[in-house]
């Protein structure tokens, strides 16, 4: 074990690099809109090392804005980031033997960089843990120092930045697509847009969010079990 | 299901019935989501999208079209 300190940073810096190129923007927009809604710099940098979630950060900081209850936002949460415990599994094996480093990359998992450690062999003579911490760390300072510079950018420059909102919308409408292409069911979208609708007819702008969650999980159980029926 | 329950989550606040008819959010969810199936770049898309959106709130080119 002691000739295995091959430095590990030049191959994970490499193959981080289009991490980096997509981090770091989407981090700075993340900023950005933090000092946008009147938040402090601070809450930012915090939520991007605490949190490191994109998709949740974005939604966490307009739930917030909304006025959206503690069970909405911790439903919302679980609900967005689920499938982390499915193809976390998948990743058992490679990280039994990564000893204190493990909390840590469970914590940081990411979708890229769940990309990267599945799709690049650890380099001879190199530690598992080391290769992977370094990926895993590279990937979340990335997004930190783009979130950071975003909401210094956005708290010491009085820009008007009417309309950035957008942005949470259009990540939302890019990861529905990517989902799309991936699922294996459309029924799901059927029933999302369904219960969509349906909640905020009935419900109002207020809860819509927690009562189309309800509604569509239970429109997806009532499918499943049909599914199973007919078969 | 969740992604797409966030989209309509996203724009629950439009005023669907008085000019621009929520036409800047459908404008730009349409520019993402063309924009995505055709390059299939997340930045591209959202970047574009958002920049379209930021000038379409601004500008009053919507609202004039319905006078």
């Amino acid at each position: 074990m002691e000739d295995r300190q091959i430095d590990v940073f030049p191959d994970a810096f490499r193959i981080t690099v289009p991490v980096m190129f997509g981090y770091i923007p989407i981090g700075i927009a993340f900023g950005l809109l933090v000092t946008h809604y009147g938040f402090h710099w601070a809450y930012s940098l915090l939520m991007s090392l605490l949190i490191f979630s994109g998709a949740a950060q974005f939604v966490a900081i307009a739930l917030v804005v909304a006025g959206a209850g503690m069970v909405e936002i911790v439903l919302t949460m679980i609900f967005l980031n689920l499938r982390h415990s499915f193809f976390g599994l998948s990743l058992i094996n490679r990280f039994s033997g990564t000893g204190k480093a493990r909390p840590y990359l469970i914590f940081a998992l990411t979708d890229e960089t769940y990309a990267l450690i599945t799709g690049n062999p650890v380099p001879e003579k190199t530690s598992v843990s080391g290769f992977y911490t370094c990926i895993t760390g590279l990937n979340h300072i990335y997004w930190i120092s783009g979130s950071l510079i975003g909401a210094l950018l956005g708290g010491f420059i009085d820009t008007d930045l009417t309309g950035l909102e957008f942005a949470l919308t259009a990540l939302f409408v890019v990861l529905s697509i990517e989902q799309f292409h991936t699922a294996k069911t459309k029924f799901p979208f059927l029933a999302a847009l369904a219960s969509g609708v349906v909640a905020l007819v009935f419900a109002g702008s207020q809860n819509m969010l927690l009562v189309s969650i309800i509604i569509g999980t239970f429109l997806l159980i009532v499918y499943e079990k049909r599914q199973k029926n007919v078969c | 299901m969740v992604m797409l329950l966030l989209v309509l989550y996203c724009i629950r606040d439009v005023s669907w019935t008085v000019a621009p008819f929520g036409l800047p959010e459908l404008i730009c969810i349409s520019i993402v989501a063309v924009l995505h199936l055709w390059k299939r770049n997340a930045l591209l898309s959202i970047f574009t999208g958002t920049l379209a959106y930021m000038y379409f709130v601004r500008s009053d080119v919507l609202v004039t079209l319905f006078q």
